[in-house]
């Protein structure tokens, strides 16, 4: 019994003994971290670059709605023509380009019906703000019209290019539609295609 | 049979004492690494050309874009590792999150149709730029490490990072930063493989704007060993969300085993590490980093006052340490207290020796005073002259003495001590765990043989 109780307390003391023994202490080291010299971010660089032409006009589209007022016989007042078809492109370098194929525009002079019917391309310079679009000046055309009445074809006429033709135009585009508006009476409403200046 | 059931009860008791649960080991885990765990916010600013049209988006002012990911101090000086895709300038880093940018500008005004191929065909036609064609893009690196401040309440050192080195995104998707600060609380990277099955930890921010919180650790299992353009990944099934990339991926002792990528990937520490060489990085823990283990250690332990200590010793080199100040305070709830040292141990080590000595000094005593009656063999004196036994050969002896001292003990503990020795010398049943189990399959074998030889 008493070998045993022994054998007991030393069995219990070796490893408690042990165990403080061979505790360790906590390593030591350096001097406490200071925060109060520390380097912070710096913000990023204020840069700026010339702003391009609006987003929303770069792009390919197409009339859907369109109305010119057009001087039709000479000396007589200006008749009012609808139509649809052109297909416009914007292109970020500042130009543009118009394509017409069997483009028909109609209007009546005294009760009749008249047209016009074009075809071709013209290429344009372009520039806009967020209101206006600038056109300084139509740089090459190759478009031909064709005029008709109650008569039949009553004469051919083919575009010049126009190196001084500042034309402006007000627009509102709402990402997938344009409506531009001049101050004779035209006003075009164009929606856009994937052609070109979209992606996916 | 009844030995093996008893056997295998018992070692199932070691193991239920011996094996924290696996909780806890992910507990424990996850308490070592949180220390190392960063936020990486890059901060981008750039325009977006189209090469093929020239297109410039992003106007006059240019976009400003921010990706937080995770990280890991893997250095405590001052070297994080992250995913190389978060700081990274191209279309998988900055340039695509300024892609992202240009064509949401682009879906506003209807230039966009399907996303998945818009975003394909601008990595294809576009580049991300400065403020000058062809120049980079502009770009601002923040570690963010959670602190306390003086008064113990939750803050966050924010310091600048610049990139030291990188593995491409569609290599190896490894990057090490390096911010201007000492002492960090670092993780340790484990340079070899584990295996298929083993359990890790993604460790980091599921949610970077949440500050209030400590890094997520989310439990999974190391799925499978991938090589990917001939470097080699960790696939894991720890669920982690895209602005934990970056974050580390541990082991359960808390050791860095990868860093998460994407699509249930993570480069391999061995990637890190040879990143880290490559720069000369020892990528060593500091003093402070193997005080705060042995601190948790200490602590899951359940040996808080030795939690305490170590948590302390952590504490006065880095007193905004938040995690050795945090498990210091549990250590001190459940009564851990600096200074105290190891009670319990030493109160068992004093009680031992000391039972041990006085049962001895007895021991002596007794023997001393019965030396006389072994001698000359005639009743001791104040010993009972009737015993009721007869003189003794010499190998029966001791048996006799030993009664002797039964008298002088008293008969209570005379009869254990009787009791002892009849037990210790019955066959009984065998201790678990002990030579008796043995014993008895040799007995059944010489049974067995025993029987055969009859035959």
């Amino acid at each position: 019994m008493l070998i045993t109780v022994i054998s007991g307390a030393v069995g219990l003391a070796v490893p408690s003994t042990a165990a403080v023994l061979s505790r360790k202490s906590p390593e030591r080291c350096c001097a406490a971290v200071s925060g109060t010299s520390r380097v912070t971010p710096t913000p990023l660089p204020t840069t700026t670059r010339t702003a391009g032409p609006p987003l929303c006009l770069i792009g390919s589209w197409r009339t859907v709605d369109e109305t010119f007022m057009i001087q039709f016989y000479t000396g007589l007042a200006k008749i009012r023509f609808t139509g649809k078809g052109r297909v416009l492109e914007f292109r970020p370098d500042g130009t543009a380009s118009e394509k017409q194929t069997d483009l028909v525009l109609t209007g009546t002079y005294q009760g009749n019906e008249v047209r016009m019917v074009g075809n071709g391309t013209s290429e344009l310079t372009w520039t806009a703000t967020d209101r206006a679009i600038t056109y300084p000046a139509r740089t090459r055309t190759d478009i031909t019209w064709a005029s008709y009445d109650q008569r039949g074809l009553i004469g051919t006429w083919t575009g010049q290019p126009d190196p001084a033709l500042n034309e402006v135009d007000d627009y509102v585009c709402s990402g997938d539609t344009v409506v531009e508006s001049g101050s004779t009476g035209y006003t075009s409403h164009w929606v856009r295609t994937s052609a070109y200046g979209t992606y996916g | 049979m009844a030995a093996t059931a008893a056997l295998c009860g018992a070692a199932a008791l070691v193991l239920t004492i011996a094996a924290p649960a696996a909780a806890d080991r992910e507990e424990h885990a996850a308490a070592v690494a949180r220390s190392g765990i960063v936020l990486v916010t890059v901060k981008w600013h750039g325009w977006v050309r189209d090469k093929v049209t020239g297109e410039v988006f992003g106007g006059v002012d240019g976009y400003t874009v921010e990706a937080s990911c995770g990280g890991a101090v893997v250095d405590p000086n001052g070297y994080v590792a992250t995913a190389s895709h978060c700081v990274h300038t191209g279309p998988e880093g900055g340039a695509g999150l300024l892609f992202d940018a240009a064509l949401t500008d682009l879906a506003r005004v209807g230039r966009v149709g399907d996303p998945a191929k818009a975003k394909r065909a601008m990595v294809e036609h576009a580049l991300a730029e400065g403020a000058v064609r062809d120049r980079p893009v502009d770009r601002v690196v923040e570690v963010d490490r959670p602190e306390v401040d003086a008064d113990g309440n939750p803050t966050w050192d924010v310091a600048p990072a610049t990139v030291v080195d990188l593995v491409a995104p569609a290599d190896g998707d490894v990057a090490v930063l390096k911010v201007p600060r000492d002492h960090l609380p670092a993780l340790e990277v484990r340079s070899d493989e584990p295996p298929v099955g083993a359990s890790v930890l993604a460790v980091g921010y599921p949610d970077p704007d949440d500050r209030t919180r400590e890094p997520s650790a989310r439990a999974g299992r190391l799925a499978a060993h991938r090589v990917l353009r001939d470097r080699p990944f960790h696939e894991v099934t720890a669920k982690t969300t895209p602005q934990m990339d970056g974050s580390p991926v541990v082991d359960e002792q808390g050791r860095v085993v990868g860093v998460v990528s994407r699509d249930s990937l993570a480069a391999t520490s061995a990637t890190l590490v040879d990143l880290l060489r490559g720069k000369g990085i020892g990528a060593a823990q500091g003093v402070a980093d193997r005080n705060y283990r042995t601190g948790l250690d200490r602590y899951f332990d359940d040996d808080f006052d030795g939690a305490v200590e170590y948590l302390d010793a952590v504490l006065t080199v880095d007193p905004a340490h938040r995690q050795a100040s945090e498990y210091r305070r549990l250590a001190a709830e459940k009564g851990g207290t600096a200074g105290r040292g190891p009670a319990l141990p030493l109160v068992l080590s004093v009680l031992g020796w000391s039972v041990a000595a006085a049962v001895a000094a007895a021991l002596v005593l007794v023997w001393r005073q019965g030396r006389p009656v072994s001698v000359v063999d005639t009743p001791p004196l104040g010993l009972p002259v009737a015993l009721g036994v007869e003189p003794q050969p010499d190998g029966e002896g001791d048996a006799d003495q030993a009664q002797r001292r039964e008298r002088a003990l008293g008969d209570d503990e005379a009869d254990d001590q009787a009791e002892d020795r009849d037990a210790d010398v019955e066959p009984g049943s065998p201790a678990p765990g002990g030579p008796g189990a043995a014993e008895g399959d040799q007995g059944d074998d010489a049974g067995e043989r025993r029987e055969d030889h009859r035959a």
